[in-house]
């Protein structure tokens, strides 16, 4: 992609993935829709002033903060509520579903508590496989910092997840 | 190798990515030093517990089957086009308009349920004119389902994966 990409090839080129990051944190099929149609408006806004020259990290950027908003934005609910709204899911980890919600109710948390650069390059190298020259090439980074934010990452996430779900 | 030096080698580790040429430098350090070696072990338990997150993993077959567009689509009609390329054909005109310059005529009180009485139209002066953007997530939200992005949307991705 480059900047003279139009929005609508983007939307195209990028939505499954879109919704695959968005699915992964939130769980369900409606919430991920929700964040698709959110990020390609924002995409449009976006383009309309300047198109970032780097769209798959601007999106997965974009995306998996709204995801995380949401996230928060349904557990203050549920809160409220006295509500677990789980269920919706099709659970292809054989953990309890349950137990699914509440891992990813503590990922999310942990996600959140990293600075954007760091959780760029976790959910890059983790969920989306990705070497550390093209996370590096990506955000626009050196190697050697993409691979210092993917270990502080890495360490701050494992103490959020110590103990209940990272057996050490 | 003290410990700093070693922290580039731990996340080509953790991130499978250590050369074959670093592999015995890598182990001839955990074989020495406890806290790296907790420090690997520990890393990666954490992505592999991170990694159980189950995700959308049927997206693209739920997206490559037939599914019944949910909105008349004016799009080709002289060949056969698989539906989920025509609805996001029709999705992507609909941001084309929009950045094309068109005004979108009516959306602010448009019935949403009928697609073609959403118009798009030059001379709209741009102070009468919603945003696009606006309308249509205004109109998401109020009442999910029912924009025709969000039309879009769903029949590209009709069920939980
Ligand atoms: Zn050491």
């Amino acid at each position: 992609m480059t900047v003279k990409d139009a929005p609508a090839e983007c939307f195209e080129q990028y939505s499954r993935q879109v919704y695959v990051w968005a699915y992964r944190f939130l769980g369900r099929h409606h919430d991920a829709l929700d964040v698709v149609q959110d990020v390609f408006l924002r995409w449009n806004t976006q383009c309309a002033d300047a198109a970032p020259d780097r769209p798959y990290g601007w999106l997965r950027r974009v995306t998996i903060n709204r995801a995380l908003d949401l996230c928060k934005a349904r557990r203050r609910e549920v809160e409220v509520d006295d509500f677990s709204g789980a269920g919706q899911e099709t659970v292809a980890s054989g953990r309890d579903p349950l137990d699914v919600d509440a891992l990813r109710e503590d990922i999310v948390a942990a996600l959140d508590a990293l600075s954007d650069a760091q959780r760029s390059v976790l959910v890059a190298k983790v969920y989306d496989g990705l070497t550390f020259a093209r996370i590096a090439s990506e955000l626009d980074l050196a190697v050697s910092t993409v691979k210092t934010h993917y270990l502080r990452a890495i360490r701050a996430t494992r103490g959020r997840l110590h103990g209940r779900w990272v057996d050490l | 190798m003290n410990c700093d030096k070693f922290e580039m080698l731990l996340a080509d580790a953790i991130g499978e990515e250590l050369a074959d040429t670093d592999r015995a430098t890598f182990e001839g350090h955990l074989a020495l030093c406890e806290k790296c070696r907790e420090e690997y072990r520990t890393a990666i338990a954490t992505v592999r517990t991170l990694r159980t997150l189950p995700s959308a993993t049927r997206v693209s077959s739920a997206i490559d089957r037939d599914v019944a567009l949910p909105f008349a689509s004016g799009a080709v009609k002289t060949r056969y086009v698989r539906p989920w390329v025509r609805v996001m054909r029709y999705a992507a005109s609909v941001l084309l308009a929009f950045t094309a310059g068109y005004g979108a005529h009516g959306l602010g009180g448009a019935d949403f349920s009928s697609p073609s009485t959403v118009v798009f139209q030059t001379g709209v002066g741009a102070a009468e004119r919603p945003t696009f953007g606006k309308a249509l997530a205004g109109n998401f939200r109020r009442d999910r389902g029912r924009s025709d992005l969000a039309r879009g949307l769903i029949a590209m991705f009709p069920s939980n994966p």
